[in-house]
């Protein structure tokens, strides 16, 4: 059923949920405490996915599956490679309801597209720190 | 050509391409495309791949239908080219694995896992090149060697046939007998060898090569009368008992010659002995009145058996001093004659199967008039 009426809402994200959502020294250690390359590679994912939650909400308006799954693949890898459990797991429980054949509610898309929002809020925060 | 392996990174997600050469680019020399399609296109023209880091869900082509096209293309399927993606289930990995990828490695990768594989991957390619190589070597070398030991076998064969030629013709220098007496002979033992190579009694004996074996060295069944004198070898009349004597001791000479020549050699030469068999045995005779050890039946060599058929038909239709040359008929009833007695029946039975080709031999080598 097509989840109608979507809206991105990164407004809404409080400051202690932005700071839980990537574990930062995990991503350092894995990349040998290679802040440059840590920095580079969040800017290149909020290049790649800046626009992310709009489309995925116009996807889920158009009950576009093919394309909610792709996001929600893609998502869910880039949640690994970043050290977002958080990301990594709601993406993947979306991709797997969406392989199954499952519906996905207006609920649980906005559920979704709230924790990209939150993710990429803190690929910013964290580029303007430095 | 430098060392550093280069990788073709095909991954749709930009900080994907990013962690994959920051991993490898310490080492290796890796490159980034965006899909199927354009790792088609790099690898078809870049001078250089090593080892393709493939994920499966793309845009424009996936990853499992580029790696169809790498595998079926001769020139980039030797190529290791290794699945990472976040797919889950063991189908798709079956999927890749029996498409030819070389390994599937799920996502999210531990930097070193992904980095141990490629390595290993790499290593494997090596070796299976560096056995691939060695392998075009050893092909080349063994062909080598096996066209060196047919040029060393076609000398001896030809060695061979030089030493019974020069032989034959000492032996038809002191001889009545001509050089076509030994074309004719070696001719009917191989027609007589070739019909019974089936029959029970023989076959086990009679194949192409102790056929050719039995042709090269039936010439050789008299050489022994160089150790003849003049004087009761060429002697116009018939040989008293004490010159026949004499002339019977050339099957012996002839056996003694050849086995001390097989002796120095050293080791079995297949012609050798047929021809030895032949020199001594081909005046046996199936009863046991026969000479030099009087054999009996398959006591005497098979060669022996054959030889003495051969050499008594083309004694009866030649001509000699003490006999005219009989015609091929009474020739024939001759050898029938000694059915049982002389020869050993079973070879008359073949000389009768073949009389048109005795006569088409012995037209053909027939000795000149005069």
């Amino acid at each position: 059923m097509p989840a109608k009426d979507m809206q991105p809402s990164v407004e809404a994200t409080s400051p202690a949920t932005l700071q839980s959502i990537i574990d930062w020294p995990l991503l350092h250690d894995r990349f040998n405490g290679k802040h440059d390359f840590v920095r580079k590679l969040a800017i290149s994912v909020l290049d790649s996915h800046q626009g992310a939650p709009a489309k995925f909400c116009r996807a889920a308006q158009d009950d576009d599956r093919e394309a909610l799954q792709f996001m929600a693949h893609s998502l869910k890898g880039v949640g690994g490679s970043l050290g977002s459990a958080t990301l990594h797991g709601t993406a993947k429980e979306l991709e797997e309801k969406l392989i199954a054949g499952g519906s996905i509610t207006k609920e649980a898309a906005e559920s979704f597209v709230s924790v990209v929002e939150i993710f990429l809020a803190e690929l910013r925060r964290h580029e303007e720190v430095g | 050509m430098d060392a550093a392996p280069h990788i073709l990174i095909v991954d749709d997600e930009r900080a994907n391409q990013l962690i994959l050469e920051e991993m490898l680019s310490d080492q290796c020399l890796p490159h980034s495309v965006n899909n199927g399609v354009e790792a088609l296109q790099y690898l078809r023209t870049a001078p250089r791949v090593d080892l393709i880091l493939l994920d499966v869900m793309m845009p424009e082509m996936d990853g499992f239908e580029t790696c169809r096209q790498i595998k079926a293309d001769e020139g980039l399927s030797e190529i290791p080219l290794l699945f990472l993606t976040g797919l889950e289930g063991p189908a798709n990995e079956e999927l890749g694995l029996s498409l030819g990828a070389e390994d599937f490695i799920r996502k999210p990768f531990s930097p070193s896992v992904v980095f141990a594989r490629v390595r290993n991957n790499l290593e494997l390619a090596s070796a299976r090149r560096r056995l691939r190589d060695r392998n075009q070597e050893l092909e080349i070398l063994v062909s080598e060697r096996t066209r060196d030991l047919l040029n060393e076998k076609q000398q001896v064969i030809a060695v061979q046939g030089l030493t019974i030629t020069a032989l034959c013709a000492l032996a038809e220098m002191r001889d009545n007998e001509t050089g076509n007496h030994i074309r004719r002979t070696q001719n009917y033992v191989q027609v007589l060898a070739e019909r019974l190579r089936n029959h029970p009694r023989f076959n086990s004996e009679l194949n192409d090569e102790t056929i050719q074996l039995l042709f090269k060295s039936a010439p050789l069944h008299d050489i022994g009368k160089v150790g003849i004198p003049d004087a009761i070898l060429l002697k116009p009349g018939a040989l008293n008992s004490e010159e026949w004597a004499v002339m019977m001791r050339h099957a012996e000479y002839g056996h003694d010659a050849l086995a001390q020549a097989a002796r120095e050699f050293g080791q079995p030469i297949g012609f050798l002995r047929y021809a030895q068999e032949i020199a001594y045995c081909h005046h046996e005779k199936w009863d046991g009145t026969g000479y030099p050890q009087a054999l009996v039946g398959d006591a005497i060599p098979l060669s022996g058996r054959l030889m003495a058929v051969a050499d008594v038909y083309d004694a009866l239709i030649s001509k000699r001093v003490y006999k005219p040359a009989f015609p091929h008929a009474k020739a024939i009833s001759m050898i029938v004659e000694g059915r049982g007695s002389h020869f050993d029946p079973d070879i008359v039975d073949a000389v009768i199967e073949c009389e048109a080709q005795f006569l088409e031999i012995a037209r053909r080598y027939q000795d000149r008039l005069g």
